[in-house]
């Protein structure tokens, strides 16, 4: 078959193409299921997730899931306007190890934001995040600007 | 103590362009009132934030099904594709290098995964998806006894997909149904574009013969 | 002063069996009972599974049935010395180290009382799995 009438029956099967497709959309009420098989087993991962080794003041040490670490921290970094967490790094210090966090960080930033301030925010939040929910302390946090967005809402204003 | 290193948010969006460019997945995801970029998505996800990763489920997995489906032609295999595809992408989050390619990455898998069932199916006509049934699982016996006019093109046209190599098959459905360029089918799977050109070339003879007298 | 939730070894020696069992330790009841404390302490919401009751369930995910086995905390006992081990999922109601300490001290209570004959080391082995929000 010539290239030319190829092309020329696929202008006419345009129409099947579009009918064969029409043919497959999911209906989303149908597809929980699948959605809710996916998030079942991911949380049931999380049993076998990364521990951070920490110790309470009296010296008892424990493990707890570095995501759940982690979400502690970004919780307290989204809770500062114009800042969203990326990357939360966490690293045991103190003595006896574990006893304190040394915290690194990566954000984005919107547009307009007095970083600095924001910073020094960010700073108090996730350290007083860390005492209030876990109980430990923070020795240091860093951050860091990776990129910025434009915050919709705000533009509207 | 801070550390201030401050990249150009011109250099990402350049980036995010070029990705946006090549394969159009990837796009703002919505989070209640906020929207959070795909690379803060993935990365929060890749360090086990379940909730960015429900984001990412939420945008993809629609149309993931929806790819799967038109390749397969059977709803339960494409779910089983979609849902191997989206716990595999959770569990190997480190291996995606750039997280702004997470779209193309996931496409990827998905197809991977298409072409591996489309390889297994024998080429017995009780495998063949019956026109009729379209999106539910099939007994094809139905199909092969009625008479050959009672088919309709649509009908006919199902068929002629089942002849296509799987190959073939997934390449040709991510061009003309999925809408992506021969370039954004490359890149989706790995492939060179002169690769992705062949397959589709003849895929698209195979269907024109097929239909002849049809359309 | 730390509180460490320990007993000085007895200078008793204790009468030897076979390996596995040892006198005064029955792990299923001891294992119930730290569980109900376990349970019990506030902010807990319940346990997680183990390595092994994740490899148990396996066969149950593939079939696509969610695994409903009872946990437990598990327990188990080397000689004289006792280990336990606690998968634990939180709320938030309470900071997670005044958790961790209430665990340790019940779980010394309830060790000292349940286990018959001397208790060398103890190693109480707690991970926190979740906490939700």
């Amino acid at each position: 078959m010539s290239d030319e009438s190829v092309n020329a029956t696929d202008a006419h099967l345009r129409g099947i193409i579009d009918e064969y497709m029409g043919a497959f959309e999911p209906d989303p009420a149908e597809s929980v299921g699948l959605r809710e098989r996916i998030l079942q087993i991911v949380r049931e991962d999380a049993v076998l997730a990364p521990a951070t080794k920490l110790t309470t003041e009296r010296g008892n040490p424990f493990r707890m899931a570095t995501a759940e670490v982690r979400g502690i921290i970004r919780e307290a970094v989204d809770s500062v306007p114009g800042i969203r967490a990326r990357s939360v790094n966490l690293t045991p210090a103190g003595e006896p190890e574990g006893s304190a966090v040394e915290v690194s960080l990566t954000v984005t930033m919107s547009a307009g934001t007095a970083f600095v301030s924001a910073a020094e925010d960010v700073r108090r939040s996730v350290a007083g995040a860390l005492i209030a929910q876990v109980g430990i302390p923070a020795m240091r946090v860093d951050v860091t600007v990776e990129d910025v967005f434009v915050d919709e809402e705000a533009a509207d204003d | 103590m801070f550390a201030e290193i401050f990249r150009r948010g011109g250099i990402f969006a350049e980036e995010a362009g070029r990705f946006r460019g090549t394969v159009a997945y990837d796009g703002d995801m919505t989070r209640g009132d906020d929207r959070f970029d795909i690379v803060t998505l993935v990365v929060r996800a890749r360090e086990g934030d379940i909730a960015s990763f429900e984001a990412l489920v939420d945008e993809y997995e629609r149309k993931l099904l929806r790819f799967a489906w038109r390749a397969l032609g059977d709803r339960q295999d494409a779910e089983d594709v979609v849902q191997d595809t989206l716990v595999k992408a959770w569990r190997s989050l480190d291996a995606l290098a750039e997280p702004a390619a997470f779209g193309t990455w996931i496409y990827r898998m998905a197809s991977n995964r298409c072409t591996d069932v489309l390889r297994r199916r024998t080429s017995r006509p009780s495998e063949a998806s019956d026109p009729e049934d379209l999106g539910h699982h099939v007994d094809g016996a139905a199909s092969v006894e009625r008479s050959v006019e009672a088919r309709t093109a649509l009908e006919h046209f199902s068929e002629i997909l089942q002849t296509l190599s799987s190959e073939q098959r997934v390449t040709w459905v991510l061009h003309q149904m999925e809408g992506l360029s021969y370039a954004e089918v490359a890149e989706t799977l790995g492939i060179s574009e002169g690769s992705v050109r062949g397959r589709i070339h003849r895929a698209r003879t195979a269907i024109a013969e097929g239909m002849e007298g049809w359309v | 002063m730390t509180e460490k939730p320990r007993v000085q070894k007895a200078r008793v020696e204790k009468p030897r069996f076979e390996s596995g069992t040892s006198r005064g330790f029955d792990e299923a009841a001891v294992s119930a009972r730290l569980t109900e404390s376990v349970t019990g302490v506030d902010g807990v919401t319940g346990l997680a599974p183990g390595l092994r009751d994740m490899i148990a369930n396996a066969a149950a995910r593939v079939m696509r049935r969610t695994g409903s086995e009872p946990l437990r905390v598990e327990v188990w006992r080397t000689g004289e010395d006792l280990g336990v081990r606690i998968d634990a999922h939180l709320d938030d109601s309470r900071p997670v180290t005044e958790i961790v300490d209430e665990l340790f001290a019940v779980i010394a209570v309830d060790l000292q009382a349940a286990v018959d004959g001397p208790i060398g080391e103890i190693d109480i082995d707690v991970h926190i799995v979740s906490r939700s929000r």
